[in-house]
């Protein structure tokens, strides 16, 4: 059991497990997640309802053309909103993290020095050479902060594809094959410019977590 | 990916394979309530990379087909990671096209389902069922969607369920149903405390067999609530009245009332069945 398990995953768990609705599966998931009780009795009456119901009495069809019609004006509702979001500068997409700093007046090594880090794992995370999970959030906030924009756009930049280095050129008969991604510990570990004290301090966090 | 699609096209078939296994996917982050982290099916994971290799006209074509034996099909859960991408990507043109084609999928469920409400509250609650999942779908910081890209449908349902027990408290408006207090007979619960007094009667025999009034599924509107949930969950659902077990469901336990009293509401939904059967005949 999880217990860090948030009630729509416990929801989910419990319809894709195709029990029944009735008190006996119930009783299993509440012995499972008790910290749910409630909720989950409150659920499992409300699909029985949902389920057991006839249409009320003056309920009118609609048709399928019809509904649709209204499920996309409410989901083109949220995407204006999104997409509005979207473009504010503090929410404009991030091309590199080095013209970032660059447009800040910050060499790579300056993004170094400010994210505790060397100019060889700065190069990785501009070329998102690091796996997204694996790096600390401390991090992502520190780099959210020297180049202003909001986390969760520094979070879809570290996100996206791997890419080759800028500027490089190749010649070659066949597409060059991109380095692998890797994770940011074991990068950490295995960087030869990074100073002992730095190393040791993102390695301890990795210890704590 | 984009510059690759034509290129992939025209690769014989093998090659093409062997490209599109190449091709990375966005892997799953959240993790489910056992702790581990969800995973694609390996025919989701198959369909995204299919997709990923074709042009945008062709991955919207894709998208309308709504047979799932065709071979060109994409399921629902693939529908959301290209929605999810071409969002990341501000792609706003294909969104909107994969957009209107997963709700063309699911609008006729999500509204069958709301059906119980009324007409005001289905198309209310309508709207909060898709403004959840598109929620969920668009909300790129968050992995809490991720399910749906694993069981989109379970995931749906949630959402519906989640969304009709939040109008359900209004579920007496919408039906027609007779006030118990106003017939004949009619004596308060054991533990209601306006007054009214407990009368130690034995229950009374319904002329119509149980399973019959289980049947009559349009009786349910001429039963007030609560005693027609009482009804739902002891008839359709059994559930018991009572248990001595603290973590069994029970009728009693739900309602906080005691199991006399949900015997006596089991009787009064009996006998607004019956009189509904009556007034049918």
């Amino acid at each position: 059991m999880n217990e860090q398990a948030t009630l729509d995953d416990v929801l989910d768990a419990y319809l894709a497990s195709d029990q029944d609705r009735g008190s006996a599966s119930l009783a299993e998931w509440i012995r499972r997640y008790p910290q749910y009780e409630r909720e989950l009795t409150d659920f499992a009456v409300s699909w029985s309802l949902m389920e057991a119901l006839p249409p009320a009495p003056r309920a009118e069809p609609v048709d399928e053309d019809t509904l649709t019609l209204r499920g996309i004006s409410v989901a083109q509702g949220i995407l204006h909103q999104k997409r509005q979001q979207r473009s504010l500068p503090e929410n404009t997409a991030i091309a590199s993290l080095l013209t970032e700093g660059k447009a800040r007046g910050l060499s790579i090594q300056a993004l170094a020095d400010l994210w505790e880090l060397s100019a060889a794992i700065v190069r990785k995370l501009d070329r998102r050479l690091i796996y997204y999970t694996s790096i600390p959030r401390e991090l992502v906030e520190n780099i959210a902060r020297t180049i202003q924009r909001e986390m969760s756009v520094v979070v879809r930049y570290l996100q996206g594809r791997p890419r080759f280095a800028q500027g490089a050129s190749y010649r070659a008969e066949k597409a060059p094959a991109l380095t692998e991604q890797e994770d940011f510990f074991d990068a950490v570990r295995n960087d030869v410019e990074m100073s002992e004290d730095r190393r040791r301090r993102w390695l301890e966090m990795k210890d704590k977590n | 990916m984009r510059g690759s699609s034509a290129h992939a096209a025209s690769l014989p078939t093998k090659q093409v394979d062997v490209e599109l296994d190449d091709l990375q996917i966005r892997p799953l982050t959240h993790r489910n309530a056992s702790g581990d982290a969800y995973q694609r099916t390996p025919e989701v994971s198959h369909q995204i990379k299919k997709a990923l290799a074709l042009t945008p006209a062709q991955m919207v074509e894709r998208a309308k087909i709504r047979d799932y034996r065709s071979p060109d099909s994409l399921r629902e859960e693939c529908l959301v990671y290209l929605i999810r991408e071409h969002h990341r990507l501000g792609q706003d043109a294909i969104v909107d096209d994969l957009t209107a084609a997963l709700i063309g999928r699911c609008a006729k469920y999500i509204n069958e389902k709301l059906q119980a409400l009324g007409y005001d509250e289905v198309e209310r609650a309508f709207r909060d069922v898709v403004g959840s999942l598109f929620e969920l779908i668009l909300d790129l910081d968050d992995d809490r969607g991720d399910f749906l890209q694993v069981r989109f449908w379970v995931v749906l349902q949630r959402l519906v369920i989640a969304t009709f027990h939040k109008y359900k408290d209004d579920l007496n408006r919408a039906a027609d149903t007779i006030s118990l207090a106003s017939l004949a007979g009619y004596e308060g619960d054991d533990d209601d405390d306006s007054g009214h007094t407990a009368h130690a009667e034995p229950r009374r025999e319904t002329t119509i067999p149980i399973d019959q009034l289980v049947l009559a599924r349009e009786g349910l509107n001429a039963i007030e609530e609560p005693y027609r949930t009482a009804f739902i969950l002891a008839h359709h659902e059994r559930w018991p009245i009572d248990s001595k077990d603290p973590l069994t469901p029970s009728i009693s336990r739900y309602f906080g009332k005691t199991g006399r009293t949900i015997q006596n509401w089991l009787y009064k939904a009996e006998e607004a069945l019956e009189r509904w059967r009556g007034q049918q005949l």
